[in-house]
């Protein structure tokens, strides 16, 4: 309808896919997405070739500015959400300026999560999300001789992997607390450590990282529980990602990890939705909360969120992509269990 | 003034563009922005733009290009945009290239509406730096607006411009003010370079090192209008008659305020008519008199111009051209006075038209104005236009310098009575001048045609023959007059280009990129617009494959000249736009044509 | 206005509660702008002073307040930033008086009459005190063996060192309040029976008897009650704790029990609750110590059962759903059907509240006695109740607060007048030297031990306190909002620097000032509909731009502050602020 202003947080694959839905649908409302992001639409899954320089941004690149003029959505980069007001059914922009939906979508995606019990020395840890920490990574790969990489999440594989693959030694460290959000048995975790131990990974059982001191420019000791003091370049921290939601708490909408929504992904705000890896949703079948993992699970809930704000009841529905493999190892990835 | 050591820094030429509402400072900023490079050994070139209301709320940008090397226009695309009213700069930021900078407010008193904020409109690989300049502008100045210097101290570390060179500019600026006033435009200045210090991701190229290339005390930054006042100062003008009308109004001012200690006069008088007739009755009286004026005003003053013309009357007429016709576009650019200032007359009027190219020559060429005017007993118009009267450079100039354009003196001859003839015919046209008051050299002196004593006299072969000396005159100016300037490589060429005024800078930086992608280009830039230089056009002509004249009017007027000159049709890059030809605009005409 | 104005008018009252939101946010009252300026001058003995008019207790309340002034410190407001540490810098104050404070400000005359106060912890000292100021013979009757109530018994080593409370609480005593251990309600003594020994009972017996969640398994062995854990931990009694534990409820008790397994050496612990850690009224700096001391949090669960044969062995829970009762707009857990999941536990401690009890044949009356939660009066007269006994469990702050109230009350019923009240003084001031540079500066996070060193011992305290410099630069974030900045209508000129240079848009020209309780104003932008200028209080952050701008100095500056007014013999008293009159005044 003319008037009517769609506004998408998050330029990922969740939120592309609700501002194609919505533009076909609402042929005569106004599309935004915001993003705070000053890269176009790109595949996070490439990140770990770029670093290594196996390919480059332009590689990345899922859509260019050019598609979204062409669509006629207003494409905002670079510009961050600071808070959101439901009530005014307002959104409020770092460089202050302040805009009016008609209809909201929250598609903001995960932040790599740094869990509390680090936060002594977090200021060492480097963590790979978006484009911008693979940048700072991929600068430094030419210099980089020893990584240790803890925390154990699904992206941590890859990494590892391509790392030792480029001749970087490195040594993981596994614990009961790896390939979270999942808890998998000690047989599987067995089965990665020697997936990686082939790879040319060092792989070290029952230990976890306590502590980071910094020697000189990017030279790091990193201490470990089983007594460890490993001298390093790069201390990688892959504890998983958390919903990125930071900026809405105080707003009045639900949040535990992420956005809560009902099976419509509606949030619990009229007129406010959510979608992709910042949404969580009771599922009936799985008897837990879930937040979605993974590209094409974000883009069937990004659909499907912007199908009810057209005004469609449609519901979430049963599991999607749920399995993931991994250097060659099948993981379940169904469900999303507490930490 | 030393010069300091440095290994040149990274960067050698930036435009800064600072945009606000009518208020906001924006224009201040820029003349200090460019008094501090200039003060560091850069060279400048300004051009600003206003706001057509005079007052109100329009826009107003102040543009600034500041390089190492001289160049010959202030470019057209910014590489760094300083807004400081975010609805007018989002308008400007279609002239900011790709990867262009901009520097707003980031706390401004509340939140823009929606799309009325210029950070919404960043392009991909344009670059935002946000800086409190609202809050900053009240701590430092408690109650002046000082945004725009705040932002200055923003630009200053930005892009590694001294911060010394600023603060002695702001000092130099505020010269006249209280203490209190330079104090706290320096406090607003160090505030925006520490928050920039401090807070700022530095995050593209630019950087000029911090150094000063020289430091330059008495520098000149003048537009020019500021230069042709000078130029008059310079050649002894002892009457200046003028009426205020946009762009000229500056000249007047400025020997209004000068003029006086020379012991010269200045007088606003009631309409252009009267300041006409003010100039040329003193130019009778044999003083070195003046009148600046634009389209409009001359339109107006073409009868005594003509006057002067008939009695060999000297008098200098300084033409602003503007957008026309009638009031037209006070406050943009347009070449489009040439027919009026050649032609604008009733019977054959002939008289020298002189056309400066940058601000140095607006200098040189006033103070030649008033020999030529002396020397060949004529009224002669200078043809500025607004781009050239507003924009400023920093100038070095001399009279020395100014004699490159030919020395008349020696035409200067004393008359001899026995009995005085005050228009006797010579080989060269021109005739040994009496003035009034000199004795026993009494002569009649009339708008009526005349004989060689000056009394009326209407008959065919008295008229042919002083319409033929009058004409003789200028031919003798034309054979003295230094030839056009030619620049190119030698032979033949591929694409000529033609053109004058301040559209010169443009066409030779067409030049200069077409040669460097592999064509024979080259040009000539005359300063004597009339007497045409028949001869060295043709001889120019001849090398052209193709020939091509660039002029911001919209039907040619000097290509039209051209044409009867060369007998051959040339392209017209002609266009009217309200502002200075684009150097891309010469280049693309010129590779579709022939590319 | 040449001179201080006292002022009881309703009025007044109310600019107060809109214009001094943490004071009016704080249930004792404590006038917070006084306090932390004192801190920014250099004065935190004074600063001790001030606190102590209201909260008694001001090292301990330091500590573990819950802060309920931060939520509505102006500071907080959207776009403004973090709410000012007002609880760490009472503490930095308190760190750093020096022993010469004033314990008791005034002493009204002895009036021969006797006062029970039964329960020696925070609402029984406060009415204590209070009850000494008012010339009463007052005797704490306490059940432990040493004052401090909840804060000696309940609250961990780790967060309330042991020296403070002795400290605080002997202050109180000092001034001449006799104190009898060992005594417990409804076995030494009914209420009854006090009530023919003394002229008034005041009841402050906190609140012991905990919720419990009435699911089966709840009496199984290695099941704790949160309190109760706490308490026998604090008395050296230390329980079985396993390796898993998980404590169910999201309060203060739930964090402390949480972080004292920890320190127990439990290798596993997690805070379950069935809302979501947004709505946990715990601050957010707690979560996160527990969090950074490993514990998890877990939401959206409600414990349905308890499992085990001999011993606890698991937890069934359910998963909940939040919902917005639509009466009272608050969120309501729902268990959701067929959720059901179960948890291993070696340990289980349930911190879900508390509430009073009588006890055995409590107090000997008739009937039981109904006590207004209100006001603490009973429909027995002379009978009184304060803090937790009263209301159930609360907090602190509010115990201290109640407890001055119901002292009043005590001494109306034993005087017959009311001789404390609460005023507002209004008095002419100067500009601060508040920079608008402070405005900026980011809050400042309390220095704490590092993990590995904290949880090597149950009593080294965690957080150590604001160095000088924290504590300066943390009082000079705080606006000061009992000043009040306006503009002489007759002398302004309507230049409008004002209004352009205000960082709040608080300045606004109006037409008219409505006569409205609530002072509306209707604001014009037509010059020949304009009667004055005017500075929006509410809105306004005290930063002084205005006044430092004015080229006809027609703004100026008051000082409004809420403070106790007693009836001495000799005339009113008032208990001024800064105590620093004429004094270290370098404004």
């Amino acid at each position: 309808m003319a008037g009517e202003h769609y506004v998408v947080i998050g330029n990922g694959p969740a939120g592309n896919e609700a501002a194609d839905v919505l533009r076909s649908g609402a042929p005569d409302a106004r599309v935004t997405i915001v993003s705070d992001e000053f890269f176009p639409f790109y595949y996070r899954h490439r990140l770990r070739d770029y670093i290594v320089g196996g390919c480059d941004e332009a590689d990345l690149v899922v859509r260019t500015p050019d598609h979204y003029r062409e669509n006629d959505v207003r494409l905002r980069l670079g510009q961050k959400v600071t808070r959101i007001d439901p009530a005014t059914e307002t959104i409020f922009l770092a460089h202050m300026e302040k805009i009016r939906y008609t209809r909201l979508l929250v598609c903001c995606g995960g932040t790599p999560r740094v869990p509390e019990v680090h936060y002594a020395y977090r200021q060492h840890l480097s963590v790979m999300g978006t484009l911008r920490h693979a940048r700072v990574l991929r600068q430094k790969m030419p210099d980089l001789r020893r990584v240790v990489i803890c925390g154990g999440d699904m992206i941590s594989f890859r990494v590892a992997t391509t790392l030792a693959t480029v001749g970087k030694e490195v040594v993981f460290l596994i614990d009961e607390d790896a390939f979270w959000p999942l808890e998998l048995t000690g047989e599987v975790r067995e089965e990665f450590s020697r997936a990686l131990g082939r790879k040319g990974v060092e792989v070290r059982q029952e230990d976890a990282l306590t502590g980071v001191d910094a020697t000189g420019h990017d030279r790091y000791i990193a201490r470990t529980r089983g007594g460890g003091a490993i001298d390093c370049d790069l201390v990688g921290a892959f504890f998983g990602f958390v919903p990125a939601i930071e900026f809405l708490r105080g707003s009045g909408l639900d949040i535990e990890r992420g956005l809560l929504v009902n099976e419509r992904l509606q949030t619990s705000r009229q007129g406010v939705y959510a979608a992709g890896d910042c949404a969580e949703i009771y599922r009936p079948d799985l008897r837990n909360y879930w937040v979605s993992i993974g590209w094409p699970n974000a883009q069937h809930l990004g659909a499907l969120a912007a199908r009810n704000m057209l005004g469609e009841t449609v519901d979430a529905g049963g599991p999607a992509e749920s399995v993931f493999e991994v250097e060659g190892i099948r993981v379940n990835t169904s469900w999303w269990r507490e930490f | 003034m030393a010069v300091s050591e440095t290994t040149g820094p990274a960067s050698s030429d930036v435009v800064i563009k600072i945009c606000g509402a009518a208020g906001d400072g924006s224009i201040a900023a820029g003349q200090i922005l460019n008094l501090a490079a200039a003060g560091m050994g850069y060279h400048v070139m300004n051009f600003d733009s206003f706001p057509a209301e005079i007052r109100g709320f329009g826009k107003s940008v102040a543009h600034s290009r500041i390089s190492v090397e001289r160049v010959l226009t202030p470019g057209t695309m910014g590489d760094c945009l300083v807004a400081l009213d975010d609805p007018h700069s989002i308008t400007e930021l279609a002239s900011l290239r790709g990867n262009g900078i901009v520097i707003y407010d980031s706390r401004p008193a509340d939140y823009h509406e929606e799309d009325q904020a210029v950070a919404g409109w960043l392009q991909p690989g344009m670059i935002g730096y946000g800086v409190p300049l609202r809050d900053l502008s009240a701590e430092a100045t408690k109650g002046a607006k000082s945004r725009n210097i705040v932002a200055l101290g923003v630009v200053s570390w930005l892009f590694g411009l001294d911060a010394d060179g600023f603060r002695w500019a702001i000092g130099k600026r505020f010269g006249g003010k209280s203490e209190t006033v330079r104090e706290t435009n320096i406090a607003a200045f160090n505030l925006g370079w520490e928050c920039a210090a401090r807070e700022l991701d530095k995050a593209d190229p630019i950087d000029f090192g911090n150094v000063a290339l020289a430091r330059v005390e008495n520098v000149s930054i003048v537009s020019g209008n500021e230069a042709a006042a000078q130029g008059c100062i310079d050649a002894g003008l002892r009457l200046y008659a003028g009426y205020p009308i946009t762009p000229a109004t500056k000249i007047m001012e400025v020997l209004g305020r000068k003029l006086p200690a020379t012991g010269g006069v200045v007088v606003q008088t009631e309409d252009e008519i009267s300041a006409i007739g003010h100039v040329v009755g003193g130019g009778f009286a044999g003083k070195r008199c003046a009148t600046a004026t634009s389209g409009p005003g001359l339109c107006l003053m073409v009868e005594c111009i003509n006057l002067g013309v008939m009695a060999e009357v000297p008098a200098v007429i300084i033409d602003c051209q503007r957008g026309g016709p009638s009031t037209g576009l006070p406050t943009k650019t347009e070449q489009s006075d040439l027919n009026i200032a050649i032609f604008g007359a009733s019977g054959e009027s002939p008289r020298p038209v002189l056309a400066p190219t940058n601000v140095e020559e607006c200098y040189a060429l006033v103070l030649k104005a008033f020999e030529v005017a002396e020397a060949f007993q004529t009224p002669v118009i200078v043809l500025f236009d607004f781009f050239l009267s507003s924009r400023m450079e920093d100038v070095v100039w001399s009279r020395e310098a100014a004699d490159r354009f030919g020395v008349y003196e020696d035409f200067l001859a004393t008359p001899t009575p026995e009995p005085y003839a005050r228009y006797a015919i010579t080989e060269t046209g021109v005739s040994p001048r009496a003035y009034p008051g000199m004795p026993e050299l009494v002569h009649p002196i009339t708008g009526l045609e005349h004989d060689e004593h000056g009394l009326p006299n209407y008959s065919g072969p008295v008229h042919t023959r002083m319409q033929r000396k009058r004409q003789r005159k200028l031919e003798t100016l034309l054979a003295r007059w230094p030839a056009p300037e030619v620049v190119g490589p030698e032979g033949d060429l591929e694409v000529g280009i033609v053109s004058w005024g301040s559209t010169v800078g443009a066409a030779k930086n067409a030049i200069k990129r077409l040669s460097e992608s592999g064509m024979r280009a080259g040009g000539i830039f005359p300063r004597l617009m009339w007497p045409l230089a028949g001869d060295a056009l043709r001889e120019f002509s001849a090398r052209c494959g193709m020939l091509l004249v660039a002029e911001t009017n919209s039907s040619g007027q000097y290509a039209a000249l051209v044409e009867q000159a060369t007998h051959r049709d040339v392209l017209r890059v002609c266009e009217a736009a309200a502002m200075p030809l684009p150097t891309a605009a010469i280049e693309a005409a010129a590779l579709k044509v022939h590319g | 206005m040449p001179e201080r104005v006292i002022s009881t008018h309703p009025a007044d009252i109310d600019y107060v509660r809109r214009n001094i939101p943490c004071q009016w946010g704080c249930p004792a009252r404590t006038n917070i702008p006084a306090y932390i300026d004192a801190i920014c001058h250099g004065a935190p003995t004074a600063s001790y002073a001030v606190n102590r008019r209201s909260n008694l207790l001001p090292g301990v309340l330091g500590r573990i307040c819950s802060r309920p002034c931060e939520e509505f410190c102006r500071h907080g407001d959207v776009d403004l930033g973090e709410p000012v540490s007002i609880c760490w810098l009472k503490r930095a104050a308190a760190d750093r008086a020096g022993p010469d404070h004033a314990r008791a400000e005034y002493r009204l005359p002895a009036t021969g009459k006797r006062v029970a106060v039964v329960g020696g912890g925070p609402s029984g000292l406060a009415v204590a005190h209070s009850l000494a100021l008012f010339g009463h013979g007052v005797t704490i009757l306490e059940m432990m063996p040493r004052l401090g109530g909840m804060l000696l018994y309940g609250i961990p080593r780790f967060r309330l060192p042991d020296p403070v409370i002795a400290q605080e609480a002997g202050d109180v005593i000092a001034i001449g309040v006799e104190v009898k251990t060992g005594f417990t309600l409804g076995v030494d003594a009914t209420a009854a029976d006090l009530l023919s020994q003394y002229d008034a009972v005041v009841l402050a017996a906190g609140c012991y008897d905990p919720y419990r969640l009435d699911v089966p398994g709840e009496d199984l062995p290695g099941v704790y009650s949160g309190l109760d854990f706490m308490m026998r931990v604090n008395r050296g009694d230390l329980p079985e704790v396993g390796d898993l534990v998980i404590v169910i409820g999201g309060g203060f008790t739930a964090m402390d029990c949480a972080r004292t397994t920890r320190r127990l050496g439990a290798s596993r612990v997690e805070i379950d609750i069935r809302e979501t850690e947004e709505d946990l009224v715990v601050s957010r700096e707690e979560v996160l110590e527990a969090k950074r001391e490993g514990i998890r949090l877990v939401s959206l669960v409600a414990a349905t059962e308890l499992l085990g044969d001999t011993h606890v062995t698991g937890i069934r829970f359910a998963r909940t759903r939040l919902r917005t009762d639509s009466l009272t707009g608050m969120k309501i857990a729902h268990s959701i059907p067929d959720s059901e999941f179960d948890r291993p536990v070696d340990t289980v401690i349930t911190a879900i509240g508390q509430r009073p009890s009588f006890g055995p044949s409590g107090s000997g009356l008739p009937r039981t006695p109904t006590f207004d939660p209100e006001t603490g009066e009973s429909d027995v007269p002379g009978l009184y109740a304060a803090g937790d006994y009263r209301r159930a469990a609360s907090t602190v702050i509010q115990a201290i607060g109640s407890g001055s109230e119901v002292a009043e009350r005590v001494d109306e019923f034993l005087t017959g007048a009311r001789r404390r009240r609460k005023v507002v003084t209004i008095e002419p001031w100067r500009d601060t030297r508040r920079e608008r540079a402070w405005d900026f500066a980011e809050k400042t996070e309390m220095p704490a031990l590092p993990v590995d060193e904290r949880l090597a011992s149950r009593d080294v305290e965690v957080e150590t306190g604001y160095g000088d410099e924290a504590a300066a630069e943390e009082s000079r974030r705080c606006y000061l909002c009992n000043l009040k900045y306006e503009i002489k209508v007759s002398d302004c000129i309507y230049c409008r620097w004002c209004i352009d240079l205000c960082p709040r848009e608080c300045i606004h020209l109006v037409a008219e000032l409505a006569q409205a309780p609530d002072l509306r104003v209707s604001k014009t932008g037509r010059w020949n509909r304009v009667s004055a200028v005017v500075i929006d209080s509410d809105r306004c952050i005290r930063c002084g731009v205005c006044l430092r701008i004015c080229p006809t100095q027609c703004i100026s500056v008051k000082l409004v502050n809420l403070v106790d007014e007693v009836d001495m013999p000799e005339g009113p008293f008032i208990s001024y602020p800064l105590g620093l009159e004429g004094g270290a005044d370098g404004r």
